[in-house]
């Protein structure tokens, strides 16, 4: 996969702004897979996952005139996919699905050093409500600290610290019982 | 004035107040059209063996006026420029006596009114033809406001319209030009037609 | 470092985008318009499809051809009534002439003939 680098990136933004039609792939290359982990992460299903990328990616193709800089632009990208996916997640009311795909990310993913137990916890990430889901994936996927994740999500720093306190107390509380099940 | 007999005895009296009554008119008014109603003649159509129907009002004329412009045009377009309208109806026949004088008196007696003014009666009772030559005026006896010419032969019967200043002598003057021939002393000459009419039998 | 975040940490870590995405987003962008274009620019980027632009060409000449023809028509027609005016106008004209001409005659040769204490 080709990567552009942080001192690119801003130069890329700029060559689109100017018409250079090229500079919007590097810009998908570059984030494609953050846009793609949240919204997977988030709904738990790589089919859907994929529809909401790539329609958070059309936005950005359409609103790219908006965007300011490369920080504006990730933050940008943050933003528009946890909407989206918590979005589809209320327009599904899904629970989070044991999907066959998972099972493919195992076989391709051969550095998880304990692969059941992380798709085990990413299906227990995506059974919490989809507020506390997106605070859990910023801070966890995309290392944010709490004030850029409020930011994203427009809620109190505060409001951030307490979910992200309630999602880790049930997180743990499930991940230890079923690690208690598997024991047994 | 009558060429054939007597004088014609024209009141002076008369000829003022029509001029008081029309003095301010410089335009036809009432009783002062030039354009006559020769509809009824169009009956006798279904008798002639050859017809030539010209309707031309102000609109055609100047269309036609547009495209006047050969040489040979040149005098033409100088009568019919300030024209408002020209119409003819010339009928031939087979034979003497397919149209009647009532057909012609229906537009003579549009004729005499007092606004015309008959300046030629022609009429050869050998030949059996007639032809009168009528003028429209302006009250103040200057513009002519229009003519109208009837010409009536055995077999040939010709209504003239023109509406508008025509100049008489320049329409005369089209004699030998423009198709007209010369006309020879013998004033029974024989009239070419345009295409699709035979000529008179002489 | 608190093990369970960490575990957290490592379920959650980015996963790469499925073979081809970037290529679909693209394909998907072709026929949007560049961002902050007009109406009329999303209209110009829908004719730069080179099947519509040659359409658009083609109907634009077929518009063109059409009102030309038309035009012509037109003038044809007018040429044509012009023309057929102007034969009746000479037409009238020689008849007149030569009515009158004929009624002029006349009364020449009634005058020549006609002494002048009778008038």
């Amino acid at each position: 996969m080709t990567t552009v680098t942080l001192q690119q990136g801003g130069e890329v933004l700029g060559r689109f702004i100017r018409g250079d039609s090229t500079a919007f792939a590097d810009i998908v290359q570059e984030h494609q897979s953050m846009v793609f982990s949240i919204a997977y992460h988030f709904l738990h299903d790589r089919g859907r996952a994929e529809e909401v990328a790539q329609d958070v990616f059309l936005r950005l193709y359409r609103h790219l005139d908006s965007i300011k800089s490369r920080n504006h632009l990730v933050f940008w990208l943050r933003k528009v996919t946890c909407r989206r996916s918590i979005d589809e997640v209320r327009k599904l009311l899904m629970t989070p699905p044991t999907s066959l795909e998972d099972v493919a990310v195992l076989a391709a993913e051969p550095t998880d050093l304990d692969p059941l137990l992380s798709r085990g916890l990413r299906r227990m990430v995506a059974s919490l409500s989809e507020d506390a889901r997106a605070v859990i994936i910023l801070r966890y996927q995309e290392e944010l600290d709490l004030a850029d994740i409020a930011e994203i999500l427009d809620i109190p720093v505060n409001t951030v610290k307490s979910r992200l306190q309630r999602s880790l107390e049930i997180l743990r509380e499930k991940f230890h019982r079923r690690a208690g099940d598997v024991q047994r | 004035m009558n060429v054939t007999q007597g004088r014609i005895y024209i009141n002076p009296a008369l000829i003022l107040f029509g001029a008081t009554l029309l003095g301010a008119f410089s335009q036809p008014t009432f009783g002062q059209n030039p354009k006559l109603d020769i509809k009824n003649v169009e009956l006798i159509a279904k008798k002639a063996s050859e017809v030539v129907d010209v309707n031309l009002d102000g609109a055609l004329l100047k269309l036609a006026a547009k495209f006047m412009t050969a040489e040979d045009d040149r005098e033409g377009l100088e009568i019919v420029k300030n024209l408002k309208g020209i119409y003819v109806k010339n009928f031939e026949f087979d034979k003497p006596g397919e149209y009647s004088q009532a057909d012609v008196e229906a537009i003579r007696g549009q004729l005499q009114k007092p606004s015309w003014s008959r300046i030629v009666s022609a009429q050869s009772k050998h030949e059996g033809e007639t032809t009168e030559i009528y003028l429209m005026t302006a009250p103040d006896g200057g513009a002519v406001l229009g003519m109208a010419i009837i010409n009536a032969e055995p077999k040939e019967l010709t209504v003239v319209n023109i509406v508008g200043p025509i100049d008489i002598d320049k329409l005369s003057a089209l004699e030998g030009k423009m198709g007209i021939p010369h006309l020879s002393k013998d004033a029974k000459e024989s009239t070419k037609k345009s295409e699709g009419h035979h000529e008179k039998q002489k | 470092m608190n093990s369970f975040e960490d575990k957290l940490r490592n379920a959650l870590r980015r996963e790469a985008a499925p073979e081809g995405f970037a290529e679909k987003v693209l394909a998907r962008t072709r026929g949007l318009s560049q961002p902050g274009a007009k109406a009329w620019g999303q209209f110009g980027a829908f004719l730069a499809m080179p099947v519509l632009r040659w359409a658009a060409a083609a109907v634009a000449v077929c518009l063109l051809v059409v009102a030309g023809l038309v035009y012509h028509q037109r003038q044809e027609r007018l040429r044509r009534e012009g023309e057929m005016a102007r034969a009746q106008v000479m037409q009238a004209l020689r008849i007149a002439s030569v009515k009158l001409n004929v009624a002029r005659k006349k009364v020449q040769e009634i005058n020549r003939e006609t002494p002048p204490s009778r008038l």
